[in-house]
Formats: structure tokens, sequence, C-alpha cells
């Protein structure tokens, strides 16, 4: 309790720093990271994740055979394809 | 040796500007880490002689921290101010026409205005400056799996995109390497022919009508398939578990151009019906519509399993007795008292 009542009061003035990720690079998936972070407190204050791709598996799987529900879905994602298969059954 | 030998005049550098913002599944870019004839390693640190100096920007394979540092060079050659390079493109194009007030798919932001750059942003702005532009996968090449009746997007394949008789700046038509996913060394080798003959020591490769590489979807799955030999015979599988024919469980090698079952899928291993797994036929323009439902046996099937029946059997009966001949040793092989190979020692020629 005392740790932190003392840290709060050592609360460095703070300087927001903006950081954007967008594309994230070395992993699958349209993804971007919107983050403002407090360096100086070590804290982020704020985040926002944003994945601008729509491809629509949900809508054009309708009506068809359910069999090929495993063949459809494992082309959700390049790397765990395999998930996307078992859950499809 | 300069003095003999013409020098090639090509590019010495070569950059890769790799999107794969497509409607896609990123799943190429994942297949051709696998790639050995030759390992996009070797191409991209130099190790393949005769190739130019080859700058790989890719999403999931760059070294950079993503973001603006990524999108720097795509960035740079939009403003002109980087070439020559070879333009991959994976997953299928959407049709922005009917996008509402939204987009489908988007690659970095606009740096004034904070919008979203669209895919077709892009492909507008890069493809006309691409000394050569190549379409990975069935999505890129013919639009796939997002291209499927009732999809959304209205999606479509890059020459659907750009036009059949689209001509990169390399005199080169759109090279389509499809597979869902690309068997890793069918692009590598690809992307090495283009990238030789970028260098000036090769000429274009040879693409069929479809912009397939000729040399890679020649043939059928069933021309190079493992388990041809039972179809022949008139022996199928009648579920999933045999190791024979799978053409009557929803097989469609036969009438599907594509060299997997030969080439294997990892070094060798591999090739989808060669190890039980039916050929959905993901390498075809008309995939996957035209082969659905996947597991129902394809309307040919039944009268080419139902002629080849007779003969397969009887054939099979055949081979049968010759086989159990072939198994059994000549009858003079023996340790008895006797020679009985039929030797005469006064026979002469």
């Amino acid at each position: 309790m005392t740790a932190t009542e003392q840290a709060k009061t050592r609360r460095k003035p703070g300087q927001i720093v903006e950081m954007v990720w967008d594309p994230i690079t070395r992993i699958i998936g349209n993804l971007g990271l919107y983050t403002k972070i407090d360096f100086a407190n070590r804290e982020v204050t704020e985040c926002h994740s944003t994945s601008s791709l729509f491809r629509g598996y949900s809508v054009f799987m309708k009506g068809k055979d359910p069999r090929d529900a495993g063949f459809i879905t494992s082309r959700i994602c390049g790397i765990c394809g395999d998930n996307h298969t078992t859950c499809s059954v | 040796m300069t003095a003999t030998m013409p020098q090639p005049h090509g590019f010495d550098e070569m950059h890769i500007l790799w999107i794969s913002e497509g409607m896609s599944c990123d799943g190429d870019t994942v297949s051709v880490t696998a790639a050995s004839q030759p390992p996009i390693e070797d191409v991209v640190l130099g190790l393949v002689p005769g190739l130019p100096t080859v700058h790989l920007h890719n999403k999931v394979l760059s070294p950079t921290l993503g973001g603006e540092e990524f999108l720097a060079p795509f960035r740079a050659a939009a403003r002109n101010e980087l070439e020559p390079f070879i333009l991959v493109i994976e997953g299928s194009i959407p049709n922005e026409n009917i996008n509402g007030n939204g987009y489908w798919t988007s690659f970095g932001n606009d740096l004034e205005t904070g919008e979203p750059l669209t895919l077709n942003w892009w492909i507008d702005q890069l493809a006309p400056k691409a000394w050569a532009v190549v379409a990975i996968g069935t999505c890129a090449a013919y639009g796939g799996i997002h291209a499927m009746a009732g999809n959304p997007t209205g999606c479509m394949g890059l020459a659907d995109y750009l036009g059949w008789d689209f001509k990169s700046k390399g005199a080169l038509p759109i090279v389509n390497i499809p597979g869902c996913p690309v068997q890793p060394d069918n692009f590598m080798e690809t992307l090495t022919w283009v990238l030789y003959h970028a260098a000036g020591s090769a000429p274009p490769p040879p693409l069929d009508e479809l912009l397939r590489p000729q040399w890679i979807f020649g043939k059928t799955v069933h021309e190079g398939c493992d388990r041809a030999g039972y179809y022949e015979q008139g022996d199928f599988a009648k579920d999933y578990n045999s190791p024979k024919c799978q053409a009557k469980v929803g097989c469609w090698g036969p009438v599907v151009n594509c060299n997997v079952p030969k080439r294997g899928w990892m070094g060798g291993v591999g090739g989808c019906p060669n190890v039980g797994g039916i050929c959905i036929a993901c390498t075809m323009p008309g995939f996957p519509d035209k082969f659905m439902p996947f597991m129902d046996m394809p309307p040919g099937g039944s009268l080419s399993s139902m002629i080849v029946k007779p003969y397969g059997a009887f054939i099979r009966r055949m081979r049968g007795i010759t086989n159990a001949t072939a198994n059994r040793e000549p009858k003079w092989r023996h340790n008895r008292k006797a020679l009985t190979s039929g030797y005469n020692p006064r026979w002469r020629p």
C-alpha cells in the first residue's frame, strides 16, 4: 500500500507519445495498432486496434453443403487454418 | 572471362514489393517460407548465382518495426522514387465500386487525410510502374474462395481487375501462380525465372492462356498421381481410409491442372491425393464453385469409373497371376548335387 501511495505521489509529469503500427509486421492479417503511451510513467493511456479487411466468410458460406465448411473455413487464416477447420465441424 | 562471355544486360538490383492485403489469408506467404528450390532465404541473401540483388518487402517476413517504416518503400514506389520492382499481389481484389461508404481492405493510411488507402489504390499506383506483376495464389490469380457465389465484396482476380491483356513495364503479362495455398517451390521457381529474366540471362517464362507457367500447370493431377495406377485397374477407394484411387469419393484430380502429386509439398513429401486428400481443384479458375460439394463424386467420374471397371477387374486378375510367377525364383537355384540350370559345356556360339 505504502509503495503504491508513494508511487502516486511521485508521478512524473506525463509526456504522451502517439505510436502507431499499421500494418503490424511478422504476423498474418491486416492488423493495425494505434496507441498513446506515457513513457515517463510506464503507462499506455490509449490503445485501439483495427483490422482493415472484410471478406464475408459468414455471408458467402450460407446455403453451402455443410461438408464443405471445413474446406472453406480453413482459408480464413494462413497460419491457423486447422483451428478454423476444426471449429467448422 | 569478360572477354569471352558476353555480359547480360539487365538489372543488378530488384525490389520485390509484396502486398498481401488483398482478400487473402496470407497463407501463400507462409507457404513460400517452406520453399527449397530455391529457398526464399537464399534468394534474399544472394546465394543463387546470377540473380540480381533482391530487396524483399513482405509484411510477414519483414525485419522492420512495421507501420511507416515498413510502408516506406511502397510509398516511395508510388512516388516514382523506387525502381525497378516486381509487384507481388496476394489475395483477390475487391470491387471498391460497391463498398457503400466504407472500404473492403486497406494497406496503410493516406498521410495527409488519415483515410485508409485501399488495395485497389495501391494497385492503380504500382501496377503501371512495376517491371513485372506476379499474382501469387488462386485468390490473386482468379478470385478463389473469397470470390465464390454469394460473396458480398464482388472480388476478382488480378487479371480480371487489370485486364487479361495487361503488360507490365518489362513487357510481361501478369504471371499467375495459382494454388490454395501456392505450392512453395512452384512460386519460388517461377519468381527465380522472372528474376533471371530481369538479370538479362533468361527468356521470359512461358505462360499458357490463363497466364500460368506452362511447365508447372501443363499436366493434370491425375497424370502425376501416385494412385493413378489404381484407377487404371478399376480399383477405387470407398472411404477416406483407403490407399486406393479416390475418384469415387470426390477427387477432381483427372481434370485439374496441377503438379503437386509429382512435386510433393515440402521437400518432395506429400502432394494432396498421394497422402489421402481428395483434390478439390484449388488451382483452377473455376475454384471453388464448379467443384462443390467437394466430397461428392465428380459428375464425369461415374461414367469413366464405370467404363474402366470391367477392363480393370480383368487386367488386375491377369496381373495377379503374372505377379505371382514373377515372385518365384527359377527352379535351378538349389543346393542339390546336380546342376539344373541348362548349362551346356559343348555349346559354342
